[in-house]
């Protein structure tokens, strides 16, 4: 201990008496720590802000439909194949479940919108039952949601999201106005409260109507898709066993079919999201990291001239009584300084950077207590890993050569 | 006994030829001696020293240093008789140019391990013993030779080593300096300590009590009593 601390008293002071040339030295290291720093910074964001935003929607939520997560294009092919999801599924589920506390269906497309003059193109349109879970986050702003009597009696109503609301509607009130969803006439019955951006994407764009309505004029039912919510005391999977078990009756399956249908959680959204981007993620940071390799051999390198031009010293030290352990610990405890130094350099500098990324793209980035421990860890690291031959290379000198050194 | 060297030995290759830097080197030295080690470069002398001193070992043959075989122990633990038992002066002074006089002085307890509290102590003694009390904290460059040469000394007392080892302490100094220096061995030999002193100068040597001369890796001649 005595001598740790007298190594890191030694280790700061021959790092200060060459201020410049330990700057200079530790650059490379800083850029490293930095870069990834900032990565780690920006990919966490984006996983918070995907979790948080994207991927719960409402808790336990789950959804059926034939494709579900296709990982490749030949399963997707392959599923898109399948019998459609229909209606009669959804009022199976509806009537024969004891598990769910609310369930829905949704078909989605694009249309043009209109209202007067004003046209907008390529808009959402998405037919819903009502109470569908789909909206636990929106509330609505102003009028009101979809309602049974809506879907049961085919009426052409909509509610708009917030972005299409005021689109359309810069002034004055939407709420029983005539809007055009293609070439029909629908009434404005409610607009929904904002949700905001989630990676520049609007979450606002769409107009919802009955999906009764919509099945009258809209006939492609591949991505008719089921979501459903478990009971609170029931868990997920269970409720998800009894829907399996309810489409089978309805879809005709016999026991020993397989199932054409899928069935999937937000779990499972978010594991897709993470296997897909957690190897990019896992390269990026790989990449990110030769710069620190570059670095560590940046402060191998003057650690080596720091033991030649400290040969005699170390004579000197090992003649006073220095064991080689000592010697070692000095030159290993110097470049561990030096690295963390940096390291503390680069977490700083770092973490402005993705605050700057952050706040002139909008990318999420997030400071977290683990990208700095991960920070100075791996500058640690880096010091011993790149210091270890240096130190061992002094440690192992000869004192009677040492001293006669010039 | 402090030293007994017994037919030692110490060869070098210097490519394809072998040197015999010493050639069968007797020698008993008693505790509180005063003894000058002699020869021209070449003589095996500054071997003779590094292996006294525990920097290097013999090829062959026996050192005890106060009683412990040393001419076959490790690094480690050659590192330790050397914090212990030696006490080095060289003709560079070898000091640490970062360093004050304090912490250059401080070193050898600080591998020995010594508490914080004593070092101090022991430390502000070693200085006052060599008259530098009031330059504990400058830098070596902030001191003239002789002041360096007597932070060196007070180094070498600080752990109360069985041996103080001068190799040419005067080499770098002017002739006054050089007096004032070997008045300072006098004193620290009249405290009882063992003072070797390896030089080439014949007046240098003139100060000790016995002389042994070395040459061609052998002892030539070896007589006591004081020349002076």
């Amino acid at each position: 201990m005595r001598l740790l601390i007298e190594g890191l008293k030694l280790g700061i002071a021959a790092l200060w008496s060459h201020r410049l040339r330990t700057f200079l030295t530790l650059l490379g290291h800083i850029m490293g720590v930095i870069t990834v720093i900032t990565l780690v910074s920006l990919i966490q964001g984006l996983n918070h802000y995907v979790s948080e935003k994207i991927l719960v929607q409402g808790a336990n939520l789950f959804y059926v439909d034939k494709i579900g997560l296709a990982f490749n294009e030949e399963d997707f092919l392959k599923r898109l194949r399948r019998r459609d999801l229909d209606m009669g599924d959804f009022e199976a589920v509806r009537t024969r479940n004891e598990t769910l506390a609310n369930v829905g269906a949704m078909v989605q497309t694009n249309a043009t919108l209109k209202y007067k003059k004003r046209k907008l193109n390529q808009m959402g349109v998405v037919g819903i039952t009502a109470d569908s879970p789909l909206f636990d986050p929106y509330p609505i702003a102003s009028g009101r949601a979809l309602r049974a009597e809506d879907t049961d009696h085919r009426r052409r109503v909509a509610v708009l999201g917030h972005e299409v609301a005021t689109e359309l509607f810069p002034i004055g009130d939407p709420i029983g106005e005539q809007i055009r969803v293609g070439s029909r006439k629908y009434t404005v019955i409610g607009v929904l409260g904002e949700r905001g951006k989630v990676l520049g994407q609007s979450t606002d764009n769409f107009v919802a109507i009955p999906i009764t309505e919509m099945l009258g004029w809209f006939h492609d039912l591949s991505f008719f898709t089921l979501l459903a919510q478990p009971l609170p005391n029931v868990s997920t999977e269970e409720a998800q066993e009894e829907v399996r078990w309810i489409l089978r009756g309805s879809r005709g399956l016999r026991p020993k079919d397989v199932e054409n249908f899928e069935v999937y959680s937000s779990d499972a959204l978010m594991r897709l999201y993470q296997t897909l981007t957690g190897g990019i993620f896992a390269v990026l940071v790989g990449v990110g990291s030769i710069s620190l390799v570059v670095g560590g051999i940046v402060i191998m390198n003057i650690m080596m001239v720091s033991v030649t031009e400290r040969t005699r010293e170390i004579g000197v030290r090992k003649s006073l009584g220095a064991r080689r352990k000592d010697i070692l610990n000095q030159f290993l405890l110097e470049s561990v300084v030096l690295t963390v130094t940096g390291g503390l350099i680069g977490v700083l500098f770092g973490f402005s950077v993705s605050m700057l990324v952050s706040a002139t793209t909008g990318f999420p980035a997030r400071i977290t207590a683990s990208a700095t421990v991960l920070g100075l860890g791996v500058s640690a690291i880096v010091g011993i890993f790149f210091g270890v031959y240096p130190a061992f290379r002094a440690a192992r000198l000869d004192p009677v050569t040492a001293l006669r050194y010039e | 006994m402090l030293i007994e060297i017994e037919n030692l030995t110490k060869h070098y290759k210097m490519g394809a030829e072998e040197v015999h830097a010493l050639d069968g080197i007797d020698l008993w030295i008693e505790r509180g001696e005063y003894v000058a080690i002699m020869g021209a470069s070449g003589s095996g002398k500054s071997t003779l020293m590094n292996i006294l001193g525990c920097l290097d070992v013999p090829t062959s043959g026996t050192y005890r240093l106060d009683g412990e075989l040393v001419s076959d122990l490790d690094d480690d633990r050659l590192a330790a008789i050397r914090n212990r038992q030696i006490g080095f002066v060289f003709q560079t002074f070898n000091l640490l140019p970062r360093s004050d006089a304090f912490h250059n002085v401080e070193l050898p307890l600080i591998y020995a391990g010594v508490p914080r509290p004593e070092r101090r102590r022991r430390v502000e003694e070693a200085l006052v013993a060599v008259g530098l009390s009031d330059r504990t904290k400058h830098r070596p460059n902030e001191l003239s030779g002789g002041q360096r040469q007597r932070v060196a000394i007070a180094r070498a007392l600080v752990n109360a080593p069985s041996i103080i080892l001068a190799d040419e302490p005067t080499g770098n100094l002017d002739s006054r300096t050089s007096a004032d220096i070997m008045v300072a061995f006098r004193k620290i030999h009249g405290g009882g300590n063992t003072v070797l002193l390896v030089t080439h100068e014949e007046d240098i040597a003139a100060h000790a009590d016995r002389r042994v001369r070395l040459k061609d890796g052998r002892i030539e001649s070896d007589t006591r009593g004081s020349a002076a």
